[in-house]
């Protein structure tokens, strides 16, 4: 009988465990245990992902272990997205909460999950980031993302030439 | 086929930045494709401000990413979501153009541009069609008429460089937007009407004042390409400036010139300078009876001729007609109401190819239409309202075996026509009723018995029923289109339960327009709802002409 937790050792070198139900969650794992039945239970590694991190992703998987089963789930989303525009809206309290970090945690988590397959996580960190991007002027996203600013004058000049100010240029 | 890098601003800036372009800090790490994904839940104007962010964000949006696999068109026509699908499947440089074309539409919905319609004819078609409906749709959405941007126009001309025609409806075009295009040397088609979709009746009628000198430049500088031009209710300060224009322009082969100062004199000079002419359109205009002779003497090659409504014409317009060189009119309509009525049939025998005819208001009787029943039309349209027929002569109608559009609107018929009707025109799809008091009931019944009736117009000052109609239609024919205008010409659109209200942007629907493809424009007038019917593609090829891509959808 498959045990009930997995071991997984991380970029830092941590070995840390998770449960079956969670590691399930992500296709890469899912992949990596199918692959690996009848053979000894040694620990998976995730060289791209930090402990601190996969703590994160965990914390997601637990909050989200009763959602339904990913693939139900993207199947309703790409009918939805037939007809509606994609609504970037995040609607649960504690994903909200959860999204409250630095940029730098955000894009490891959205990495993370990219790298591990955790779909939901994964469309969760973009929507953020798209929620961050939505409504602001080139000034204000630079400021949020610490980007700097490396149009020149004459850069600007050409792009109001070719379109005009938009309406949230600075 | 290829984008030309060296064409356009555009190109230009993305190969500059590619150079200095870093990724940010904050995004190290981040796969493009993942920042592709994130894209996908901005709207349009969000992108292109996050193309304002740095050169790596301009250069990420405006390459052929994945960035507008998914775009977030919701808030704009459903014709260009639909054109945006079918030109998916072409790769050269799709994205990419497609981001062009976008972010002209954002960049313009948010002026008030609201009317003009630029089509990028050129040898990316692809291109063309997406830009033709990204611009036709920021026309479509900006709600103000007369508040077009000059600036905004000339940008856009001088950015465009391959756009060769231009329609401006419902505006004024300026002399600096009109020199700018004439410069350009290369205008193929020009269409200036004072046509809006709110133009109150006065102001339709008043036309478009115009400035003679800037067209007569126009006309010079684009003489060697210009081959359509269409003047609807435009008035230049005087005739003179048509007289001059037409003899400079000998390329052209369409003109439409309705409710305008158009003259004899100015056909006559328009006709010997473009004997090539196919599409002449001068009703409502002071043409005579000496118009048509000199079109009727020289225009071997015109298919399509409406002279309707010119108070010169005389009951000999027809004779000079049917003895003139034009032996291949597909589509005529001229205003015939002295014509004595056993001339009519005549018109069939000159006309061999006719498939849209237009007796409205001619002395047309129940004989004089089975007369010309009896030489078999070839007919797919026919227009015999205000006419002196009856139920009989309605019973007539079984011999135009390809009648597939019938305005009526007759005296002397009674609610029976209604029942004839389906039985005489099986192959129906469009029924105009002109002023016509058929009761309610007579026309439930019709509906009810022509299940394949997709348009039903009235135009009647009385109101047509519709809530009653509806359960008709919803029950009977529920693809049927109910449209009717009242007394004051004000449109209203009551379409079929599935249409109606579950699409917001029904209303609103820009129509392809006919003249995005100029081969076949009066065939797809009336048939642009028939275009999945294999019975139209019959028409089509008999008439000669292609299916046209736009009704292809």
């Amino acid at each position: 009988m498959a045990s009930e937790s997995i071991s997984v050792t991380t970029s830092d070198d941590q070995t840390i465990q998770l449960s079956r139900k969670h590691a399930q969650m992500s296709q890469t794992i899912n992949s990596m245990l199918e692959d690996s039945v009848g053979a000894d239970q040694e620990a998976i590694p995730l060289p791209n992902v930090s402990s601190e991190v996969l703590k994160k992703v965990i914390d997601w998987c637990t909050h989200h272990e009763n959602d339904p089963a990913p693939v139900e789930k993207v199947k309703k989303l790409n009918k939805k997205r037939e007809y509606k525009a994609k609504n970037s809206t995040i609607s649960d309290e504690w994903d909200k909460n959860f999204v409250n970090a630095e940029l730098r945690v955000i894009v490891d988590i959205l990495l993370a999950a990219n790298y591990l397959d955790v779909k939901g996580l994964f469309e969760l960190m973009c929507k953020h980031i798209a929620n961050e991007l939505k409504g602001k002027t080139p000034d204000q996203i630079r400021e949020r993302f610490g980007i700097q600013d490396d149009l020149t004058e004459e850069d600007k000049a050409a792009m109001r030439k070719a379109w005009g100010a938009t309406k949230n240029d600075s | 086929m290829k984008a030309n890098h060296t064409e356009g601003m555009w190109v230009k800036m993305l190969e500059g930045m590619k150079v200095k372009a870093d990724i940010p800090i904050a995004m190290k790490g981040l796969p493009e494709e993942i920042f592709a994904h994130v894209s996908t839940y901005l709207n349009l104007v969000d992108r292109v401000v996050l193309s304002q962010v740095s050169c790596w964000f301009y250069c990420f949006i405006h390459s052929p990413s994945p960035v507008w696999r998914t775009i977030d068109l919701t808030e704009y026509s459903s014709a260009l979501k639909k054109r945006i699908k079918q030109t998916h499947r072409h790769p050269d440089r799709y994205w990419e153009l497609v981001s062009q074309a976008l972010i002209s539409l954002s960049r313009c919905a948010r002026s008030s541009a609201r009317s003009i319609r630029l089509n990028a004819k050129s040898k990316y078609p692809y291109h063309t069609h997406i830009m033709d409906y990204a611009i036709y749709a920021i026309t479509y959405h900006c709600v103000h008429l007369d508040e077009l941007e000059e600036s905004t126009l000339l940008h856009m001309i001088q950015r465009l460089k391959n756009i060769k025609r231009y329609y401006f409806k419902g505006t004024s075009i300026t002399s600096n937007v009109l020199r700018a295009i004439a410069d350009q040397q290369q205008c193929e088609l020009m269409e200036v009407s004072a046509q809006g979709k709110n133009e109150t009746r006065n102001s339709w009628m008043k036309g478009l004042p115009f400035d003679s000198e800037s067209f007569l430049y126009f006309g010079e500088k684009c003489k060697e390409t210009l081959k359509v031009l269409r003047l609807k209710q435009t008035s230049f300060h005087s005739p003179e400036t048509l007289y001059t224009l037409f003899s400079i322009c000998r390329k052209l082969e369409r003109v439409s010139a309705g409710i305008s100062a158009i003259d004899d004199k100015a056909i006559k000079i328009l006709v010997e300078n473009n004997p090539q002419m196919t599409h002449l359109k001068i009703s409502l205009s002071k043409v005579s009876d000496r118009g048509l002779k000199a079109i009727a003497s020289r225009c071997e090659n015109l298919v399509h001729l409406d002279a309707k409504f010119n108070e010169g014409t005389t009951a000999q317009s027809l004779t000079i007609l049917t003895r003139g060189v034009c032996k291949k009119i597909q589509i005529l309509s001229i205003y015939l109401p002295s014509v004595p009525p056993e001339e009519l049939p005549n018109i069939i025998e000159s006309f061999p190819d006719l498939i849209k005819l237009d007796l409205a208001q001619s002395l047309l009787d129940d004989d004089t239409l089975k007369e010309i029943a009896a030489r078999k039309p070839k007919l797919y349209s026919l227009n015999v309202s205000e006419t002196n027929l009856s139920n009989d002569g309605i019973g007539s109608l079984i011999n135009f075996e390809n009648l597939i559009e019938l305005s009526i609107g007759l005296e002397k018929v009674s609610d029976a026509a209604t029942r004839i009707i389906p039985r005489s025109c099986p192959k129906l799809r469009i029924l105009r009723i002109h002023q016509q008091s058929f009761s309610e009931g007579a026309i439930s019944s019709m509906i009810e018995s022509m299940p394949y009736l997709k348009e039903l117009e009235f135009v009647s000052e009385g109101e047509i029923p519709f809530k009653s109609l509806q359960e008709t239609i919803r029950k009977y024919n529920p693809n049927l289109h109910l449209i009717s205008y009242d007394q004051d010409n004000e449109q209203s659109d009551s379409g079929s339960s599935e249409s109606s209200g579950s699409d917001i942007e029904s209303d609103d629907e820009p129509i392809p327009d006919r003249d995005l493809n100029p081969e076949n424009d009066l065939v797809h007038e009336t048939l642009l709802v028939l275009h999945n019917e294999a019975q139209v593609q019959e028409q089509f090829e008999q008439a000669g002409i292609e299916p046209d891509t736009m009704a292809q959808e």
